[in-house]
């Protein structure tokens, strides 16, 4: 078994070291496992099998539409209306326009499922602005990073469908499960920004903003808000599937765009080709990790590793931050969605085994995958905030320091108080 | 060469095109649906052909993924090289991606040619030939084949390698 895993673990890392594309890795790897340790398995019909039934899972068919219904958003000029309309609300609370960040993705997170993209949308307008107006460009930068992982926490999350697929749980429980946390850890990021800003002084003066400004803030914000409140409460009230939430997503971002006066063809056959091909990159990588996770379960190494894990007797806590290094170790080197679908058919049954929930571990697992965007050398939305500032990845990473102690912190408290995650979704039964 | 490439990037912004279809096809497939509930009747073929379709984007996708460079992939040590090692590792790299590749478009074809010689069909109610969308994603992966390829030439021929500006539209945020 050693043997087996070594060859794994040097042959994935030269693959990922070598640049070659991360689906293709995970592919090769457990093609190239299968054919050496099992080679009398048929691989041409064993892959084909497993390809085409990792393309075709029906809790999958949310995913490109949650991707196209944020791709149809930002065409529609989301990440403008978004500063526009709560900058009246949040210009004079302690931390001021900072606060824009936190509310912003936090607003674009409830209809987008990726950090990333929620990182892009709101620090295109919010950068440039918080600086123009005085503010702390560390707190800005480290900020945005921050915030923008709420993409993956609260509904709808790509990374939560991903994990709904590959541990056999209910999508809608996730996201229902995320909201609390969601909600919570944003209002931590304020709380911070907040005391960084009274403490330092260094939050510039904000002229007094009139009710008639607050008021044409909410319109810039209603019909997003309004979108938002339709997924949240449809979700909570189980109107639609959330395959079906997503048709119905898209439909009302695209009602928003018209609204807006936004609307063309072409910004939708924009939209439509980023969706696509943003969904072909997470099906390639759903593609090799169905793969190098059926030759797992050939070479029984999630069986190995349990038995390994459990000789050392860890306590379910202790267990749980082991996890929590592996993951946020895991995430310097890996993408969110290869994390998940790599390491889940092992790390889920030492967990549940362990006596956690699996809807809870979802949450825990997205809460560290968020870690993993922020954390150097590959932190996605460092990379982002670097495209849009031309700072290194140091700085960016520095800045952002503050906000990956605030989620590790956050990770513990999640494993301390599970009902934080499990509460809502608890209701629902 | 030029034609050839000009070609191929034809190909695939062809099937990027028929993905955005499919995309849009598929959710308005998904919202007859809700809307057909409400009035107590539901289709039979809902949930299966919007499966297809999503298997469907998944492949002819793929190729203008990569051709825009949206494939994820760890670029640290390659960044940390100087420019000729860069180039004969993208080159290795690519080379092993159109190995990896290809075995997927044989295993895809194996899947593909079985359901249309057993005339398999999908086990729904609607008895669909499978055959038909494991060809649409055979397709799909084999022009991710030649997108790879066209890369490989870019790159020994020192052309521009990933088409950032194929939305050049500005994204008004």
């Amino acid at each position: 078994m050693f043997e087996i895993a070594l060859v794994t673990i040097l042959l994935f890392a030269a693959l990922l070291a070598g640049s070659v594309w991360i689906g293709l890795s995970l592919f090769a790897t457990g093609y190239i496992l299968l054919s050496v340790f099992k080679p009398n398995i048929p691989m041409d019909i064993f892959s084909s099998g497993v390809i085409w039934g990792s393309m075709i899972p029906t809790p999958l068919l949310s995913l490109p539409l949650f991707i196209l219904m944020s791709e149809v958003l930002v065409a529609a000029g989301l990440g403008r209306s978004l500063f526009s309309g709560l900058s009246p609300w949040l210009g004079r609370l302690p931390g001021g326009l900072l606060h824009v960040n936190v509310v912003g993705s936090t607003l674009f997170a409830a209809v987008s499922g990726s950090s990333a993209a929620t990182t892009a949308i709101v620090g295109k307008v919010s950068l440039p602005e918080l600086e123009a107006r005085g503010y702390n460009r560390q707190l800005a930068m480290g900020s945005l990073a921050g915030a923008g992982t709420l993409g993956f926490l609260i509904p709808p999350s790509i990374i939560m469908i991903i994990y709904g697929v590959v541990a056999e749980q209910s999508i809608l429980e996730l996201f229902v499960a995320g909201i609390i946390p969601g909600l919570t850890l944003a209002l931590l990021y304020m709380a911070y920004i907040a005391g960084h800003q009274a403490v330092t002084g260094t939050q510039p003066r904000q002229a007094p903003t009139s009710w008639l400004e607050r008021l044409r803030g909410l319109r810039d914000i209603g019909p997003v808000a309004a979108l938002i409140a339709g997924i949240m409460g449809s979700l909570y009230l189980g109107l639609a599937s959330v395959s079906e939430l997503a048709a119905i997503g898209v439909l009302g971002a695209v009602l928003i765009s018209i609204v807006m006066g936004r609307f063309s063809l072409a910004a939708m056959v924009r939209a439509g080709r980023r969706a696509v091909r943003t969904s072909a990159m997470i099906g390639l990588i759903i593609i090799g990790a169905a793969l190098l996770n059926s030759a797992f379960g050939f070479l029984g190494i999630p069986r190995a590793v349990a038995a390994q894990i459990a000789a050392l007797g860890l306590s379910p806590f202790a267990l749980i931050v082991v996890l929590l290094a592996f993951y946020a170790l895991l995430g310097m080197f890996l993408d969110g969605t290869s994390i998940i679908v790599m390491t889940l058919p092992i790390t889920l049954p030492l967990v549940t085994a362990a006596g956690y929930n699996p809807v809870w571990f979802g949450i825990f697992v997205v809460v560290a995958v968020e870690i993993s965007q922020i954390t150097p050398p590959i932190g996605f939305n460092l990379f982002v905030i670097q495209s849009q500032t031309g700072e290194s990845i140091g700085t960016i990473a520095r800045a952002a320091l503050p906000f990956f102690g605030i989620l590790l912190a956050f990770a513990l408290i999640l494993a301390i108080v599970p009902d934080l995650a499990l509460w809502l979704p608890g209701t629902l039964q | 060469m030029n034609s050839l490439l000009t070609l191929i990037d034809r190909l695939s912004r062809f099937a990027e095109t028929l993905a955005v279809i499919l995309i849009f096809g598929y959710c308005a497939l998904m919202l007859t649906e809700v809307v057909a509930r409400a009035q107590a009747q539901s289709f039979s073929f809902t949930w299966e052909f919007s499966q297809y379709a999503m298997a469907s984007i998944f492949a002819l996708a793929s190729g203008p993924a990569l051709r825009t460079g949206v494939h994820v992939r760890i670029s640290l040590l390659s960044e940390a090289l100087p420019p000729a090692a860069r180039k004969g590792l993208d080159v290795v790299a690519n080379l092993a991606a159109l190995i990896i590749v290809a075995l997927i478009v044989s295993a895809l074809w194996t899947k593909a040619s079985t359901s249309y010689e057993r005339n398999i069909l999908a086990t729904s109610v609607t008895k669909s030939p499978l055959w038909i969308p494991q060809a649409i994603v055979l397709w799909g992966m084999a022009q991710l084949w030649l997108d790879l390829a066209a890369r490989l030439m870019r790159r020994l021929t020192e052309r521009t390698c990933e088409w950032r500006t194929a939305d050049a539209e500005p994204v008004d945020v």
